[in-house]
Protein backbone atom coordinates (compact mmCIF):
# COMPACT_ATOMS: atom_id res chain seq x y z
CA UNK A 1 0.00 0.00 0.00
CA UNK A 2 2.70 2.55 1.13
CA UNK A 3 4.84 1.47 -1.85
CA UNK A 4 1.68 2.39 -4.22
CA UNK A 5 0.88 5.71 -3.14
CA UNK A 6 4.23 6.27 -3.59
CA UNK A 7 4.79 5.26 -7.05
CA UNK A 8 1.68 7.74 -7.25
CA UNK A 9 3.18 9.89 -5.99
CA UNK A 10 6.26 10.19 -7.47
CA UNK A 11 4.44 9.46 -11.31
CA UNK A 12 2.03 13.19 -10.31
CA UNK A 13 5.11 15.01 -9.62
CA UNK A 14 7.15 14.11 -12.40
CA UNK A 15 5.34 15.50 -14.29
CA UNK A 16 7.55 18.63 -13.21
CA UNK A 17 10.08 17.28 -15.70
CA UNK A 18 7.64 19.22 -18.38
CA UNK A 19 8.22 22.74 -17.24
CA UNK A 20 6.55 25.28 -19.03
CA UNK A 21 6.95 28.86 -18.90
CA UNK A 22 4.07 30.55 -17.55
CA UNK A 23 3.81 34.13 -18.25
CA UNK A 24 2.37 36.63 -15.30
CA UNK A 25 -0.82 37.05 -17.18
CA UNK A 26 -1.06 33.26 -17.32
CA UNK A 27 -1.78 32.52 -13.83
CA UNK A 28 -5.40 33.08 -13.46
CA UNK A 29 -5.73 29.64 -12.49
CA UNK A 30 -2.65 29.49 -9.72
CA UNK A 31 -3.96 32.84 -8.08
CA UNK A 32 -6.94 31.09 -6.77
CA UNK A 33 -6.97 30.30 -2.75
CA UNK A 34 -7.52 26.81 -3.55
CA UNK A 35 -4.47 26.81 -5.46
CA UNK A 36 -1.76 28.07 -2.85
CA UNK A 37 0.71 26.18 -0.80
CA UNK A 38 -0.91 27.10 2.73
CA UNK A 39 -4.73 27.63 1.60
CA UNK A 40 -6.32 26.34 4.59
CA UNK A 41 -3.83 27.44 7.16
CA UNK A 42 -5.85 27.26 9.92
CA UNK A 43 -7.18 23.47 9.22
CA UNK A 44 -3.82 22.61 9.11
CA UNK A 45 -2.56 24.37 11.79
CA UNK A 46 -4.74 22.37 13.91
CA UNK A 47 -4.26 18.87 12.31
CA UNK A 48 -0.66 19.39 12.69
CA UNK A 49 -1.21 19.95 16.56
CA UNK A 50 -3.65 17.08 16.96
CA UNK A 51 -0.91 14.21 14.80
CA UNK A 52 1.92 16.14 16.98
CA UNK A 53 0.25 14.69 19.93
CA UNK A 54 -0.34 10.91 18.55
CA UNK A 55 2.34 10.27 16.42
CA UNK A 56 6.47 10.26 16.57
CA UNK A 57 6.71 12.00 13.50
CA UNK A 58 5.96 15.63 13.21
CA UNK A 59 6.94 19.09 10.83
CA UNK A 60 8.09 19.25 7.15
CA UNK A 61 5.82 21.41 6.04
CA UNK A 62 7.47 24.59 7.56
CA UNK A 63 8.93 26.06 10.45
CA UNK A 64 8.01 27.64 14.14
CA UNK A 65 4.63 27.05 15.94
CA UNK A 66 3.58 26.39 19.35
CA UNK A 67 4.61 23.70 21.22
CA UNK A 68 2.68 21.70 23.72
CA UNK A 69 2.79 18.78 25.98
CA UNK A 70 0.58 16.75 24.93
CA UNK A 71 -0.64 13.80 26.58
CA UNK B 1 0.39 48.05 -29.64
CA UNK B 2 4.39 47.35 -27.54
CA UNK B 3 3.48 50.17 -25.18
CA UNK B 4 -0.28 48.67 -24.35
CA UNK B 5 0.93 44.96 -24.18
CA UNK B 6 3.99 45.58 -21.78
CA UNK B 7 1.91 47.72 -19.23
CA UNK B 8 -0.75 45.27 -18.87
CA UNK B 9 1.72 43.08 -18.61
CA UNK B 10 2.85 44.97 -15.80
CA UNK B 11 -0.29 45.37 -14.21
CA UNK B 12 -1.11 41.78 -14.62
CA UNK B 13 2.05 41.40 -12.94
CA UNK B 14 1.35 42.95 -9.93
CA UNK B 15 -1.84 41.53 -9.64
CA UNK B 16 -0.77 38.31 -9.81
CA UNK B 17 2.47 38.78 -7.75
CA UNK B 18 1.32 36.91 -4.86
CA UNK B 19 0.51 33.94 -7.10
CA UNK B 20 2.63 31.21 -5.26
CA UNK B 21 2.39 32.44 -1.57
CA UNK B 22 2.04 30.55 1.65
CA UNK B 23 -0.95 32.13 2.58
CA UNK B 24 -3.76 34.33 1.53
CA UNK B 25 -4.21 37.99 2.97
CA UNK B 26 -6.50 41.02 2.92
CA UNK B 27 -5.42 43.43 0.27
CA UNK B 28 -6.79 47.10 0.96
CA UNK B 29 -6.74 49.82 2.90
CA UNK B 30 -7.29 48.64 6.68
CA UNK B 31 -8.77 45.92 5.87
CA UNK B 32 -8.51 42.67 8.61
CA UNK B 33 -8.67 39.33 7.33
CA UNK B 34 -10.37 37.28 10.78
CA UNK B 35 -10.75 33.76 10.94
CA UNK B 36 -12.08 32.15 13.74
CA UNK B 37 -11.90 28.28 14.22
CA UNK B 38 -13.89 25.92 16.91
CA UNK B 39 -12.24 22.53 16.94
CA UNK B 40 -13.67 19.60 18.63
CA UNK B 41 -11.46 16.29 18.60
CA UNK B 42 -13.09 13.29 20.65
CA UNK B 43 -11.50 9.97 20.96
CA UNK B 44 -13.56 7.20 21.71
CA UNK B 45 -12.89 6.62 25.31
CA UNK B 46 -10.21 8.60 25.78
CA UNK B 47 -9.33 12.40 25.44
CA UNK B 48 -11.50 15.26 24.46
CA UNK B 49 -9.31 18.34 23.00
CA UNK B 50 -12.14 21.79 22.30
CA UNK B 51 -9.56 23.99 20.66
CA UNK B 52 -10.60 27.79 19.79
CA UNK B 53 -8.71 29.65 17.52
CA UNK B 54 -8.81 33.31 16.49
CA UNK B 55 -6.66 34.76 13.48
CA UNK B 56 -6.47 38.19 12.54
CA UNK B 57 -3.90 39.39 9.59
CA UNK B 58 -3.19 43.13 8.14
CA UNK B 59 -1.84 45.12 5.42
CA UNK B 60 0.53 47.81 7.11
CA UNK B 61 2.63 48.53 4.02
CA UNK B 62 2.85 47.62 0.39
CA UNK B 63 2.90 43.64 0.77
CA UNK B 64 3.91 43.97 4.51
CA UNK B 65 1.55 42.07 6.75
CA UNK B 66 1.24 41.37 10.38
CA UNK B 67 -0.88 38.34 11.89
CA UNK B 68 -1.68 37.03 15.54
CA UNK B 69 -3.31 33.65 16.41
CA UNK B 70 -4.74 33.53 19.60
CA UNK B 71 -5.30 30.00 20.81
CA UNK B 72 -7.16 28.37 23.73
CA UNK B 73 -7.49 24.33 24.48
CA UNK B 74 -9.29 22.63 26.57
CA UNK B 75 -7.61 19.07 27.15
CA UNK B 76 -9.46 16.16 29.12
CA UNK B 77 -9.80 12.58 29.66
CA UNK B 78 -8.13 9.52 30.35
CA UNK B 79 -4.44 9.10 28.40
CA UNK B 80 -2.31 5.77 28.36
CA UNK B 81 0.02 5.89 30.91
CA UNK B 82 2.31 2.86 29.52
CA UNK B 83 1.67 0.20 31.83
CA UNK B 84 0.07 -3.36 29.83
CA UNK B 85 -4.04 -4.81 30.30
CA UNK B 86 -3.94 -7.19 32.79
CA UNK B 87 -6.33 -10.04 33.79
CA UNK B 88 -6.56 -8.68 37.51
CA UNK B 89 -6.51 -5.43 38.76
CA UNK B 90 -3.68 -3.21 38.96
CA UNK B 91 -2.98 -0.81 41.69
CA UNK B 92 -1.33 2.55 39.69
CA UNK B 93 -0.06 5.35 42.00
CA UNK B 94 -0.64 8.49 40.04
CA UNK B 95 2.01 11.33 39.28
CA UNK B 96 -0.26 13.65 42.36
CA UNK B 97 0.27 10.35 44.40
CA UNK B 98 -2.96 8.80 44.39
CA UNK B 99 -3.48 5.12 44.46
CA UNK B 100 -5.88 4.16 42.09
CA UNK B 101 -7.11 0.63 40.74
CA UNK B 102 -7.57 0.19 37.29
CA UNK B 103 -9.85 -2.96 36.71
CA UNK B 104 -8.97 -6.20 34.89
CA UNK B 105 -8.63 -6.63 31.69
CA UNK B 106 -8.70 -2.69 31.15
CA UNK B 107 -5.55 -0.23 29.59
CA UNK B 108 -4.25 1.76 32.95
CA UNK B 109 -4.74 5.57 31.78
CA UNK B 110 -4.15 8.80 33.63
CA UNK B 111 -7.11 11.31 33.90
CA UNK B 112 -5.60 14.68 32.88
CA UNK B 113 -7.19 18.10 33.09
CA UNK B 114 -5.73 21.00 31.46
CA UNK B 115 -5.75 24.01 29.90
CA UNK B 116 -3.99 25.41 26.64
CA UNK B 117 -3.22 29.46 26.01
CA UNK B 118 -0.91 29.91 23.02
CA UNK B 119 -0.28 33.02 20.51
CA UNK B 120 1.80 33.21 17.73
CA UNK B 121 3.00 36.14 15.64
CA UNK B 122 3.64 36.90 12.12
CA UNK B 123 5.53 39.70 10.22
CA UNK B 124 5.65 38.61 6.32
CA UNK B 125 8.02 41.67 5.18
CA UNK B 126 8.74 42.09 1.62
CA UNK B 127 12.86 43.21 1.26
CA UNK B 128 12.49 44.26 -2.54
CA UNK B 129 10.90 42.83 -5.46
CA UNK B 130 11.94 39.33 -5.37
CA UNK B 131 13.01 38.80 -1.70
CA UNK B 132 11.04 38.49 1.25
CA UNK B 133 11.00 37.47 4.85
CA UNK B 134 8.72 36.23 7.33
CA UNK B 135 9.71 36.12 10.95
CA UNK B 136 7.42 34.28 13.82
CA UNK B 137 7.59 34.62 17.51
CA UNK B 138 4.77 32.49 19.47
CA UNK B 139 3.97 31.36 23.34
CA UNK B 140 2.11 28.60 24.67
CA UNK B 141 1.16 27.92 28.85
CA UNK B 142 -0.76 24.85 30.09
CA UNK B 143 -0.56 24.13 33.65
CA UNK B 144 2.32 21.77 33.52
CA UNK B 145 4.04 23.11 30.21
CA UNK B 146 5.46 26.35 28.81
CA UNK B 147 6.88 26.84 25.08
CA UNK B 148 8.75 29.67 23.74
CA UNK B 149 9.14 29.91 20.06
CA UNK B 150 10.77 32.06 17.10
CA UNK B 151 11.16 31.54 13.63
CA UNK B 152 12.71 33.29 10.21
CA UNK B 153 12.41 32.31 7.30
CA UNK B 154 13.52 33.76 3.76
CA UNK B 155 12.50 33.21 0.53
CA UNK B 156 13.69 34.34 -3.14
CA UNK B 157 11.57 34.52 -6.46
CA UNK B 158 13.37 33.67 -9.22
CA UNK B 159 12.37 33.17 -13.13
CA UNK B 160 9.61 35.50 -13.15
CA UNK B 161 8.51 34.51 -9.92
CA UNK B 162 7.96 30.58 -11.30
CA UNK B 163 10.64 29.46 -8.72
CA UNK B 164 10.78 30.38 -4.99
CA UNK B 165 13.94 28.91 -2.93
CA UNK B 166 13.08 28.99 1.32
CA UNK B 167 15.70 28.86 3.87
CA UNK B 168 14.83 29.21 7.12
CA UNK B 169 15.56 28.98 11.04
CA UNK B 170 13.22 27.90 14.25
CA UNK B 171 14.07 27.70 17.83
CA UNK B 172 11.85 26.73 20.16
CA UNK B 173 12.42 26.91 24.26
CA UNK B 174 10.40 24.62 26.73
CA UNK B 175 9.66 24.62 30.16
CA UNK B 176 8.38 20.98 31.78
CA UNK B 177 7.12 20.52 35.55
CA UNK B 178 5.68 18.15 35.71
CA UNK B 179 2.59 17.24 38.21
CA UNK B 180 4.19 15.81 41.11
CA UNK B 181 7.45 16.79 40.63
CA UNK B 182 9.88 15.31 37.74
CA UNK B 183 9.80 11.33 38.25
CA UNK B 184 13.69 9.81 38.53
CA UNK B 185 14.11 8.40 35.17
CA UNK B 186 14.03 4.61 35.18
CA UNK B 187 12.84 4.21 38.92
CA UNK B 188 9.77 2.98 40.34
CA UNK B 189 6.61 3.90 39.85
CA UNK B 190 5.47 6.23 42.98
CA UNK B 191 9.62 6.62 43.93
CA UNK B 192 10.81 10.19 44.77
CA UNK B 193 10.64 12.92 42.18
CA UNK B 194 12.41 16.02 42.28
CA UNK B 195 10.52 19.60 42.19
CA UNK B 196 12.83 21.24 39.77
CA UNK B 197 11.54 22.09 36.41
CA UNK B 198 13.24 20.49 33.23
CA UNK B 199 13.91 21.87 30.06
CA UNK B 200 14.33 21.26 26.66
CA UNK B 201 15.21 23.63 23.28
CA UNK B 202 14.79 22.71 19.71
CA UNK B 203 16.46 24.03 16.38
CA UNK B 204 15.09 23.57 12.83
CA UNK B 205 16.45 24.30 9.53
CA UNK B 206 14.39 23.86 6.96
CA UNK B 207 15.73 24.53 3.03
CA UNK B 208 12.93 24.35 0.29
CA UNK B 209 11.54 25.80 -2.69
CA UNK B 210 8.17 25.88 -4.80
CA UNK B 211 7.85 25.90 -8.72
CA UNK B 212 5.00 26.99 -10.64
CA UNK B 213 5.26 23.44 -13.35
CA UNK B 214 2.38 25.09 -15.50
CA UNK B 215 -0.71 27.34 -15.59
CA UNK B 216 -2.50 24.69 -13.60
CA UNK B 217 -0.17 22.98 -11.26
CA UNK B 218 2.63 23.57 -8.88
CA UNK B 219 5.14 21.37 -6.24
CA UNK B 220 6.74 22.37 -3.14
CA UNK B 221 9.61 20.54 -1.92
CA UNK B 222 11.43 21.04 2.10
CA UNK B 223 14.50 19.09 3.72
CA UNK B 224 14.28 19.93 7.39
CA UNK B 225 16.76 19.13 9.83
CA UNK B 226 15.67 19.31 13.13
CA UNK B 227 17.50 18.85 16.99
CA UNK B 228 16.33 18.34 20.03
CA UNK B 229 17.93 18.79 23.23
CA UNK B 230 17.21 18.27 26.82
CA UNK B 231 14.18 16.20 28.32
CA UNK B 232 12.47 14.70 26.03
CA UNK B 233 11.68 11.98 28.28
CA UNK B 234 7.15 12.05 28.96
CA UNK B 235 7.11 11.73 32.61
CA UNK B 236 3.78 10.53 33.10
CA UNK B 237 4.60 7.41 31.00
CA UNK B 238 5.66 4.25 32.60
CA UNK B 239 7.20 0.89 31.40
CA UNK B 240 6.34 -2.80 33.37
CA UNK B 241 8.04 -5.88 33.97
CA UNK B 242 5.97 -8.89 33.36
CA UNK B 243 6.48 -12.01 34.54
CA UNK B 244 7.61 -14.67 32.03
CA UNK B 245 4.92 -16.98 32.57
CA UNK B 246 1.77 -15.40 32.30
CA UNK B 247 3.18 -11.91 30.68
CA UNK B 248 1.34 -10.22 32.92
CA UNK B 249 2.98 -7.44 36.01
CA UNK B 250 2.91 -9.69 38.92
CA UNK B 251 3.59 -7.62 41.77
CA UNK B 252 2.97 -3.66 42.62
CA UNK B 253 6.71 -2.67 41.66
CA UNK B 254 6.63 -3.63 38.64
CA UNK B 255 6.06 -0.37 36.81
CA UNK B 256 8.87 2.04 35.95
CA UNK B 257 8.98 6.04 34.96
CA UNK B 258 10.53 5.76 31.01
CA UNK B 259 13.53 7.17 30.05
CA UNK B 260 13.95 8.55 26.61
CA UNK B 261 17.48 9.59 25.36
CA UNK B 262 18.28 13.77 25.63
CA UNK B 263 18.77 14.35 22.40
CA UNK B 264 17.00 13.27 19.05
CA UNK B 265 18.36 14.30 15.43
CA UNK B 266 15.26 14.52 12.58
CA UNK B 267 15.49 14.37 9.19
CA UNK B 268 12.35 15.46 7.03
CA UNK B 269 11.80 15.51 3.44
CA UNK B 270 8.60 16.78 2.23
CA UNK B 271 7.18 17.44 -1.01
CA UNK B 272 3.31 18.96 -2.06
CA UNK B 273 2.02 19.06 -5.35
CA UNK B 274 -1.21 20.60 -6.40
CA UNK B 275 -3.04 20.00 -9.80
CA UNK B 276 -6.23 22.08 -10.91
CA UNK B 277 -8.58 19.69 -13.63
CA UNK B 278 -10.68 22.33 -14.53
CA UNK B 279 -12.12 23.62 -11.62
CA UNK B 280 -11.47 20.79 -9.78
CA UNK B 281 -8.17 20.75 -7.38
CA UNK B 282 -6.24 18.49 -6.18
CA UNK B 283 -3.82 18.86 -3.37
CA UNK B 284 -1.81 15.89 -1.84
CA UNK B 285 1.68 15.80 -0.51
CA UNK B 286 3.86 13.05 0.82
CA UNK B 287 6.43 13.22 3.83
CA UNK B 288 9.67 10.78 4.82
CA UNK B 289 10.62 11.41 8.36
CA UNK B 290 13.42 9.15 10.30
CA UNK B 291 15.46 10.06 13.21
CA UNK B 292 18.21 8.68 15.37
CA UNK B 293 15.60 6.78 17.67
CA UNK B 294 15.65 5.07 14.88
CA UNK B 295 11.90 6.05 14.04
CA UNK B 296 10.75 6.12 10.62
CA UNK B 297 7.70 7.25 9.04
CA UNK B 298 5.76 8.09 6.17
CA UNK B 299 2.65 9.92 5.02
CA UNK B 300 0.66 10.93 2.66
CA UNK B 301 -2.33 13.11 2.37
CA UNK B 302 -4.77 13.51 -0.22
CA UNK B 303 -7.23 16.34 -0.52
CA UNK B 304 -9.55 16.96 -3.87
CA UNK B 305 -11.77 19.33 -4.38
CA UNK B 306 -14.72 20.20 -6.41
CA UNK B 307 -17.31 22.16 -6.81
CA UNK B 308 -20.92 22.09 -6.13
CA UNK B 309 -23.97 24.09 -6.64
CA UNK B 310 -23.48 27.30 -7.44
CA UNK B 311 -20.37 28.07 -5.60
CA UNK B 312 -20.10 25.85 -2.29
CA UNK B 313 -17.19 23.16 -2.88
CA UNK B 314 -16.66 19.64 -1.57
CA UNK B 315 -13.42 17.77 -0.20
CA UNK B 316 -12.63 14.57 0.30
CA UNK B 317 -9.51 14.00 2.49
CA UNK B 318 -7.52 11.07 2.97
CA UNK B 319 -4.44 10.59 4.97
CA UNK B 320 -2.57 7.51 5.66
CA UNK B 321 0.47 7.57 8.23
CA UNK B 322 2.66 4.33 8.75
CA UNK B 323 5.45 4.85 11.62
CA UNK B 324 8.43 2.44 12.83
CA UNK B 325 9.02 1.89 16.62
CA UNK B 326 11.89 4.27 18.01
CA UNK B 327 14.41 1.74 18.99
CA UNK B 328 13.91 2.16 22.87
CA UNK B 329 10.66 1.06 22.79
CA UNK B 330 8.92 -2.08 24.53
CA UNK B 331 5.45 -2.87 25.35
CA UNK B 332 6.99 -4.03 28.15
CA UNK B 333 9.93 -6.37 29.25
CA UNK B 334 9.81 -9.63 30.36
CA UNK B 335 11.52 -11.14 33.92
CA UNK B 336 13.38 -13.78 32.42
CA UNK B 337 14.21 -15.36 35.97
CA UNK B 338 11.87 -18.22 35.67
CA UNK B 339 12.10 -19.49 32.24
CA UNK B 340 16.11 -18.68 30.72
CA UNK B 341 14.85 -20.13 27.49
CA UNK B 342 13.21 -17.18 26.76
CA UNK B 343 14.85 -15.40 23.39
CA UNK B 344 13.55 -11.59 22.91
CA UNK B 345 14.85 -8.20 23.35
CA UNK B 346 12.32 -7.14 25.83
CA UNK B 347 13.87 -8.99 28.94
CA UNK B 348 15.53 -8.26 32.34
CA UNK B 349 17.64 -10.96 33.64
CA UNK B 350 16.53 -9.65 37.06
CA UNK B 351 13.93 -10.53 39.27
CA UNK B 352 11.65 -7.56 39.31
CA UNK B 353 10.98 -7.71 43.02
CA UNK B 354 15.07 -7.06 43.75
CA UNK B 355 15.03 -4.35 41.43
CA UNK B 356 14.23 -0.55 42.29
CA UNK B 357 15.37 0.78 39.25
CA UNK B 358 15.77 -0.43 35.65
CA UNK B 359 19.24 1.89 35.59
CA UNK B 360 21.27 -0.79 35.06
CA UNK B 361 19.73 -3.01 33.14
CA UNK B 362 18.45 -0.74 30.24
CA UNK B 363 19.93 2.88 28.76
CA UNK B 364 16.47 4.11 27.78
CA UNK B 365 12.86 2.80 27.91
CA UNK B 366 9.66 3.80 26.94
CA UNK B 367 6.18 1.71 26.21
CA UNK B 368 4.57 5.05 24.85
CA UNK B 369 2.28 3.93 22.06
CA UNK B 370 3.13 6.85 19.96
CA UNK B 371 6.81 5.39 19.60
CA UNK B 372 5.67 1.77 18.76
CA UNK B 373 4.47 0.36 15.23
CA UNK B 374 1.79 1.94 14.40
CA UNK B 375 -0.92 2.99 11.68
CA UNK B 376 -3.18 6.04 11.22
CA UNK B 377 -5.75 6.40 8.45
CA UNK B 378 -7.83 9.14 8.51
CA UNK B 379 -10.49 9.87 5.81
CA UNK B 380 -12.86 13.19 6.06
CA UNK B 381 -14.71 15.49 4.52
CA UNK B 382 -14.87 19.53 4.02
CA UNK B 383 -17.97 21.45 2.89
CA UNK B 384 -16.84 25.01 2.06
CA UNK B 385 -19.56 28.12 0.97
CA UNK B 386 -19.04 31.70 0.97
CA UNK B 387 -20.71 33.93 3.00
CA UNK B 388 -23.04 36.96 1.61
CA UNK B 389 -21.00 39.96 3.72
CA UNK B 390 -17.30 40.75 4.10
CA UNK B 391 -16.23 38.46 1.69
CA UNK B 392 -16.82 35.48 4.09
CA UNK B 393 -16.41 32.22 3.85
CA UNK B 394 -17.20 29.36 6.02
CA UNK B 395 -15.44 25.63 6.48
CA UNK B 396 -17.35 22.68 8.00
CA UNK B 397 -15.16 19.31 8.07
CA UNK B 398 -15.28 16.20 9.54
CA UNK B 399 -12.56 13.90 9.57
CA UNK B 400 -12.36 10.27 11.35
CA UNK B 401 -9.37 8.76 12.51
CA UNK B 402 -8.25 4.80 13.09
CA UNK B 403 -4.73 4.09 14.93
CA UNK B 404 -3.63 0.75 14.72
CA UNK B 405 -0.84 -0.74 16.79
CA UNK B 406 0.86 -2.80 14.32
CA UNK B 407 1.83 -5.38 16.46
CA UNK B 408 -2.28 -5.69 18.08
CA UNK B 409 -1.09 -5.03 21.35
CA UNK B 410 -2.82 -1.81 21.85
CA UNK B 411 -6.27 -1.11 21.35
CA UNK B 412 -7.33 0.54 18.39
CA UNK B 413 -7.68 3.95 18.67
CA UNK B 414 -11.06 5.86 17.07
CA UNK B 415 -11.50 9.82 16.80
CA UNK B 416 -13.56 12.27 15.42
CA UNK B 417 -12.22 15.93 14.45
CA UNK B 418 -15.15 18.37 13.79
CA UNK B 419 -14.42 21.78 13.02
CA UNK B 420 -15.74 24.87 11.94
CA UNK B 421 -13.76 28.16 10.07
CA UNK B 422 -15.32 31.16 9.68
CA UNK B 423 -13.21 33.63 7.10
CA UNK B 424 -14.05 37.44 6.29
CA UNK B 425 -12.54 41.00 5.48
CA UNK B 426 -13.54 43.47 7.80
Amino acid sequence: MMRFLLAIFIAMTMSACGLISVKPWERDVLARENMQLNADALLELMDEQIYYSKEAAHGGKSVGGGGCGCN
Amino acid sequence: MKSIRSKLSAATCLLLSSAVTDETHAKGDDAWDVSASALLYVEENRVTVNEDVVSLSKEIDDDEFVSGKFIFDVMSGPSPNGAPKSSKPQIMTTPSGQQVVVPADSLPTYEFLDTRYAMLWDWEKPLSRLFKTTNSFSVSAEYDYQSTGMSSVWSYDLNNKISTITIGLALTYDKISPVGGVPEALATMGSDSSSADKYKTGIDWIFGGSQIINRSSLFQINYTLGLSKGYLTDPYKLIAVVDDRSLEPEINDAYFHEKRPSKRLSHIFYLKYIKDFSGQVLRSSYRYFRDDWRVQAHTFDFKYTFPVRKSDELQFHFRLYDQSAASFYHYYFVDRTSDPSIDSNDVIDENVSNIASLDGHVDYASADYRLGNLRTITLGLKYSMPLDYYQGKIDLRVDHLRQIDKENKFPQLRAWILQAVVKFIY
